[in-house]
């Protein structure tokens, strides 16, 4: 343990140590079954790892705040295991659809919600770690002048959306739009 | 003398009359039976009444022994026919699987490759061809092709929808009539209630429409949304099977629509629980078929009337870790499809192990109706399979998968064989080779065992000499209807 503070800086390790859970539940939900896991297990297992990828930008934030991160440091920290679950997502695409089109996957609705949610949750334990600091570390200078930048991916993919949808009459990010743009560009 | 002359010139008279008169009898003797005659091949001609599932595999029947849902409407057609426990589509995805059993052609040929590329309204249609031999013809249900709704030649009634897509939604869509939208909850067929659940609704159309051609020769396409997702029963049906234990595959978990792409076809909760909507979604179409059949029974009609009952492609529940159709595995190429033809069918209730594929609709229902079939339909007919059961159909045929992006599936094309299945993935994944006879799961993948190598070199020969003759230009279609 003390090889690994001195090694890891302290502000990683909780979301280090959320990458390394998700990848052990990775393998054993992905490969448990050829070796005979009971599938009650398997679902637990499943249960852990959704939490991981949803949750785990959450529990790195606050962990890198709680050593001393700044927000926009501990944001940083945060996004590993989504920006990685990402990477992942965008490499299976391309082995299907080429390098162009995998990477354009990654633009579809599915993944801009995933990431305006990942700020959300950072967003909530933010606030969350602010109040703390307001109300038991009391000489602590409020910072909660910035948790606004937290929402701004929801409210920016939302804006985009709503502008598409009224005046162009096609919503943009999930199907038609996402779609049309797919056409006009690799097909 | 004169008198002699007089009574000569009446007998000539009298019998030119006669001779005109009978003359006259003649004529309208011929021209009344030609009319008879003409009546009577009319009345003749067999009624064809087709109903496509949507996404219903081939096991989910209770007569294939699924260990709890109950679908006694369509057992009943398979008692009373045919029912091919081998039946494939040639493409697993809901455009050029529709296509497919509309032309008799495969996806390369009618244009219709995945969700993206649009029906070309120069193909020529099975439904076209009856229209031309006398049918009174109806299209009601999804049509779900990209393009828009076509106006499909030889259609005389098309009823339709083009919510959300062309999905449709299970409850409260409003629907099509010969191009004309409708408001939700007005009926495009006057005596036809709209009830607001999809499938019900379609039925209520395709009844009504029965009752109303029930004297002349008719052609109905009845295509269901169900089963698709979101799948949806009706409120009699919800929640019967919620007390019921659903054993999946062993490489499948609950959570297996969350994983990987998995989670892109919205399945919102665990996998038992999805299975057991789409039982009873299943259940709720089944119940309406028995209406079909009932209406058939009540008019006199089953006896002369083609019934045929298939689905566009299966679904995978979790095996291989996967949701959806698409691939080339059993689960998703392989669809219910039972034929009922009383009057020329040998041995009812009979199973037949031939493998059937989604472009042998067209031909069968042309042969059926007396139609040639044309050389540009691929298909063949099933009738000879109905009528002797040792009749052998074909020994290996080919599957094709377009990319469909964005759903993670790889471009791929398979050969299928009585007992092997090769699958060819474009980029992506390793190729596979099956041995379905001893692993009829598709567990273990044979491509390089060295055991396998004459095979699989021989499949791979196959293959490609097969692509090479689906591929070949088709004549063009003599027939092709004004719009």
């Amino acid at each position: 343990m003390n090889w690994l503070t001195k090694t890891i800086n302290p502000q990683w390790l909780l979301s280090l140590s959320i990458l390394l859970l998700s990848v052990i539940m990775t393998l054993i939900y992905d490969f448990g079954w050829r070796f005979g896991l009971p599938v009650e297990i398997r679902n637990y297992v499943g249960l852990i790892l959704f939490f991981c990828i949803m949750l785990g930008a959450g529990v790195g934030y606050a962990g890198a705040r709680v050593n001393g991160a700044k927000p926009w440091q501990a944001t940083k920290i945060g996004l590993l295991v989504p920006v990685l679950w990402y990477i992942k997502e965008i490499w299976m695409a391309s082995e299907i659809f080429g390098l162009g089109a995998g990477v354009y996957t990654g633009l579809q609705g599915f993944s801009l919600a995933y990431y305006c949610f990942i700020f959300l949750v950072m967003g909530i334990v933010h606030l969350g770690y602010e109040i703390y600091r307001k109300l038991v570390v009391q000489n602590e200078r409020n910072r909660w002048r910035c948790t606004g930048y937290f929402f701004l991916p929801l409210v920016l993919v939302c804006s985009m959306e709503a502008i598409a949808l009224i005046f162009f009459g096609f919503e943009l990010f999930l199907f038609q739009g996402f779609l049309k743009v797919y056409r006009i560009i690799f097909m | 003398m004169i008198k002699n002359a007089l009574q000569i010139e009446n007998c000539i008279g009298l019998l030119l009359r006669t001779s005109l008169a009978l003359t006259f009898m003649v004529i309208c003797n011929i021209a009344f039976a030609q009319v008879e005659e003409s009546k009577v091949t009319k009345a003749k001609l067999p009624n064809i009444v087709f109903i496509l599932a949507d996404d219903h595999r081939w096991d989910y029947l209770s007569s294939m022994g699924h260990p709890f849902i109950e679908t006694p409407n369509i057992d009943r057609i398979a008692e009373e026919g045919v029912l091919f426990e081998n039946a494939f589509v040639t493409s697993s995805l809901c455009s050029p699987s529709r296509a497919s059993f509309l032309t008799g052609q495969y996806p390369r040929h009618h244009g219709v490759k995945n969700n993206f590329t649009p029906w070309n309204n120069r193909n020529v249609t099975y439904i076209e061809y009856l229209k031309q031999a006398g049918y009174q013809t109806a299209f009601i249900g999804k049509w779900h092709m990209p393009g828009g709704i076509p106006k499909l030649r030889g259609v005389d009634s098309f009823v339709t929808f083009d919510y959300l897509g062309g999905q449709g939604a299970y409850f409260d869509t409003p629907y099509i009539i010969n191009g004309t939208k409708l408001k939700v909850g007005e009926t495009p067929l006057l005596g036809a209630d709209v009830v607001g659940y999809i499938t019900d609704d379609l039925t209520n159309f395709a009844v009504s429409y029965i009752e109303e051609n029930k004297d002349k020769p008719f052609a109905l396409y009845l295509s269901h949304k169900a089963v698709h997702l979101g799948m949806q029963p009706d409120a009699e049906v919800a929640g019967r099977y919620d007390n019921k234990k659903v054993e999946l595959t062993k490489e499948a978990d609950s959570w297996v629509a969350f994983s990987d792409g998995n989670f892109k076809h919205f399945l919102w909760s665990s996998l038992e629980e999805k299975v057991k909507d789409y039982a009873e979604t299943a259940v709720a179409m089944d119940q309406q078929i028995g209406r079909v059949l009932d209406k058939l029974d009540e008019l006199g009609l089953a006896e002369n009337t083609l019934l045929v009952y298939a689905a566009d492609n299966g679904y995978l529940w979790g095996e291989h870790r996967l949701i959806d159709k698409r691939w080339a595995y059993e689960e998703s190429i392989r669809v219910p499809f039972v034929v009922r033809y009383p009057k020329a069918l040998k041995q009812p209730g009979r199973r037949s192990q031939e493998m059937v594929i989604n472009i042998d609709l067209a031909p069968t229902i042309l042969q059926v109706a007396g139609i040639d079939i044309p050389d540009h339909m691929q298909g063949k007919s099933l009738l000879p399979i109905l009528k002797d059961e040792h009749e052998e159909l074909r020994s290996a045929w080919v599957y094709q998968y377009s990319e469909d992006f964005p759903y993670p599936v790889p471009a791929q094309t398979a050969l299928r064989t009585k007992r092997y299945k090769l699958i060819d993935y474009e980029r992506g994944k390793d190729d596979e080779l099956f041995d379905l006879q001893v692993d009829p799961k598709e567990q273990n993948n044979l491509i390089d065992d060295t055991s396998m190598t004459q095979v699989y070199a021989r499949m791979q020969e196959q293959l490609k000499q097969m692509q090479e003759v689906i591929s070949q230009p088709l004549p063009a279609p003599t027939l092709i209807m004004k719009e």
